[in-house]
């Protein structure tokens, strides 16, 4: 497990070190999404586990976390939001620690998927500064609740654009050659 | 050089969803939605839209001018802008964009394996991996491991390869009737797509995060870098395909309008791959990989194998619709390289198709190699997963910007773009403003630049790309051979391609080609 460890954190930079174009980051594709195969039989060893009260919340709406170790509320440990995940703008929130009946109240600040990772309290990173790897995790999609206003112009704008451009130039093109407006031929 | 050889698209409609055809691809479908996930979401669709207008459409249109305007192929066509150097860039670019072509096959065969998938062994609950140290592995990513692994892949690779040049046997005649039903077909799934991710519970709320921007990520320079990168890729910009595509076309064709209706249709296609892909991922929580493949072959999957009902139906449409997407520009990449061929040695277009399958066909086989690198799948998965990342990286992460960079400084300072702009007003009902000249002198070469050199500089500090010490053996030579490879496969036969003396008929057809386009 170590080594794979070890692989996750190099694949991890690998990632990072280059932009995403093309087919390129397929190497750390296949690494992440290993590792995270990888994790699964390891947190079901340790038992742990964690729960949200609503899986789909809203954005700036509090959300009651439950996690629990061998099925009991775990009273040390530590939770984690990863705003999304496995992209160049994750970004990642500390919650305060869970009470002694393993809740801890969350309140997400952004939209979108967010994994939240569970952590023994305690848990020093590793010696490059890297987190130790979750004993849970959980997936959840923060929602707006309502189209926002400048979302809203965004999607209108490029709807119009993309497809109003498109109609209007297509019925341009297939319109007889005798409408082109004259113009200035071409200096040579 | 004879005109059956090169042919002539039958109607307007033809060339238009030829040339879409083209830019719409796996990019569309796949790497668009990986990078808007990767790049922040709304955060990202602002500046690609602002990319697409300020560097897409106008170096689409230039590649479409020059086409048309010469008649002629990619390197004859730079030839007779910047002479010699000019038809070296140009065969750099048909040899690099050959390469992307080379692994963009190996894709699709494996995509055209998840198609047959979907059809039932695709969404059992796992599949077993013979020969990893997993017993079996969960589906989809189970199904793709033993199928990439297995060298029955070969056999998909020849069938693609198989495919694509039955599609261009007989040039733009023979790809005209099969992207007049493709280019349609891919836009019906694709809606049908829609339709399933939007109506599931949340799946609007993928619409509201992929068009809301997020200004505190936008002034993040990776996210603008990954914008032009995109529309780069997506609009299949400096692999030459355009310009082979347009020299197709009569000289007074009306350029601006195609170049124009092909980026709306094109970005007009990834507007709602976005609304699909962003839906499903939302409505089923999933957080792809950092990878963009994994979008194609496991979110989606994922996402679809999670539907309440329809599974089989909608995982072979979305399948079909990727292999379509795939055939759509892969020929056209193909075709770039054959015009080319023609225009330059005046071959007959079996001996080019002869020449370019045989040489296309083996390195897909390459990339195809099911060898499993690391059982335990810690590192990758099989060694032509690993040729496909590291030669991507060069002739993605480079050759096409470089490309794109050498084209606008030559039509731009060289040509110059003046004489261009006037040219293509002169046949357009649309009139180029002189900022089209700024966009190419400039603006456009600058942002290139610039994603170039910030790319360079991280592979200068974090060394070659690829490499770790821990590879055993002769992997750790993998990422040298990868770049030398590409290197001589591309500059060297280029250099070599470019002495090489043209035919008479090629000569011929310069000559009148030259007096009939003012001069250029």
């Amino acid at each position: 497990m170590e080594s794979r460890q070890r692989s996750g954190r190099r694949g991890r930079r690998a990632a990072h070190r280059r932009p995403a174009r093309g087919t390129s980051k397929s190497l750390a594709a296949v690494l992440l999404l290993m590792l995270a195969a990888l994790a699964a039989p390891r947190a079901a060893a340790q038992e742990m586990a964690i729960r949200a009260d609503d899986e789909r919340p809203l954005r700036g709406q509090a959300v009651r976390l439950t996690v629990t170790e061998d099925g009991r509320p775990a009273a040390a440990a530590r939770v984690s939001a990863l705003y999304r995940p496995n992209s160049h703008t994750e970004h990642r929130t500390e919650l305060a620690p869970v009470d002694s009946s393993g809740t801890v109240l969350w309140t997400p600040e952004y939209t979108g998927p967010v994994t939240l990772e569970v952590r023994p309290a305690g848990a020093e990173p590793g010696p490059d500064g890297a987190p130790v790897p979750p004993a849970a995790t959980l997936t959840v999609a923060v929602r707006y609740g309502s189209l926002p206003p400048s979302g809203l112009f965004i999607m209108v704008l490029a709807g119009l654009l993309l497809f109003g451009g498109a109609a209007v130039s297509m019925l341009l093109l297939l319109r007889p050659p005798d409408h082109i407006p004259p113009s200035e031929p071409p200096s040579t | 050089m004879s005109s059956d050889n090169r042919g002539q698209w039958k109607s307007k409609v033809g060339f238009v969803l030829a040339a879409s055809g083209s830019a719409i691809g796996l990019g569309n479908v796949v790497f668009f939605g990986s990078n808007a996930y990767s790049y922040g979401f709304g955060a990202f669709y602002l500046p690609y839209l602002i990319a697409l207008f300020l560097v897409g459409v106008p170096v689409l249109i230039s590649e479409l001018g020059l086409g048309s305007m010469t008649q002629r192929s990619f390197p004859p066509s730079l030839a007779r802008v910047g002479g010699r150097w000019g038809e070296l860039a140009g065969w750099w670019a048909l040899l690099n964009a050959s390469f992307i072509t080379m692994y963009y096959i190996t894709i699709l065969s494996w995509v055209l394996g998840m198609f047959l998938g979907a059809f039932g062994p695709l969404w059992g609950a796992e599949t077993a991996t013979p020969g990893f140290a997993m017993e079996s592995l969960a589906n989809p990513h189970g199904f793709f491991f033993r199928m990439i692994s297995s060298p029955w892949i070969i056999v998909l690779v020849f069938v693609v390869w198989l495919l694509n040049l039955l599609i261009v046997r007989r040039g733009v005649t023979s790809i005209e009737p099969v992207v007049k039903v493709f280019v349609p077909l891919m836009w019906i799934f694709m809606i049908a797509l829609i339709v399933r991710g939007v109506t599931l519970p949340h799946g609007e709320e993928g619409v509201y995060l992929l068009f809301t921007p997020d200004f505190t990520i936008m002034g993040d320079p990776a996210v603008w870098r990954g914008a032009v990168s995109q529309i780069f890729f997506s609009l299949t910009l400096g692999f030459g395909v355009m310009t082979a595509y347009a020299s197709y076309l009569p000289r007074d064709a009306d350029q601006i309008n195609n170049g124009i209706v092909t980026a709306c249709l094109n970005c007009g296609f990834e507007y709602i791959a976005g609304l699909a892909i962003f839906s499903l991922l939302f409505a089923f929580a999933i957080v792809p990989s950092a990878g963009t493949l994994s979008m194609i072959f496991f979110v989606v999957p994922e996402g679809i194998a999670s539907m309440p009902a329809g599974v089989k139906v909608f995982g072979v449409l979305f399948f079909l619709l990727l292999v379509m997407a795939g055939l759509s520009s892969s020929i056209s990449l193909i075709e770039g390289l054959n015009c080319a061929l023609i225009d330059k040695f005046g071959w007959s277009r079996r001996k080019t198709l002869l020449v370019s399958g045989c040489i296309g066909l083996v390195g897909s086989v390459c990339f195809a190699l099911p060898v499993i690198m690391d059982p335990d799948l810690s590192w990758d998965g099989t060694l032509g997963f690993t040729l496909i990342d590291l030669v991507d990286h060069w002739s993605f992460g480079y050759g096409l910007l470089i490309v794109g960079l050498v084209e606008c400084l030559l039509i731009g300072w060289v040509l110059p773009i003046e004489k261009l702009r006037q040219e293509l007003n002169y046949n357009s009902r649309f009139h180029l403003p002189k900022a089209f000249n700024g966009l190419i002198k400039v603006v456009i070469p600058a942002a290139l630049l610039f994603v170039l050199v910030t790319s360079g500089y991280q592979e200068v500090r974090d060394g070659i790309y690829g490499f770790a010490a821990h590879r055993p053996h002769w992997q750790q030579l993998l990422p040298f051979a990868a770049f030398g490879v590409w290197l001589v496969g591309t500059v060297g036969v280029a250099v070599w391609l470019t002495m090489k003396p043209a035919s008479a008929a090629s000569h011929a057809a310069d000559r009148a080609g030259q007096e009939s386009s003012h001069g250029i």
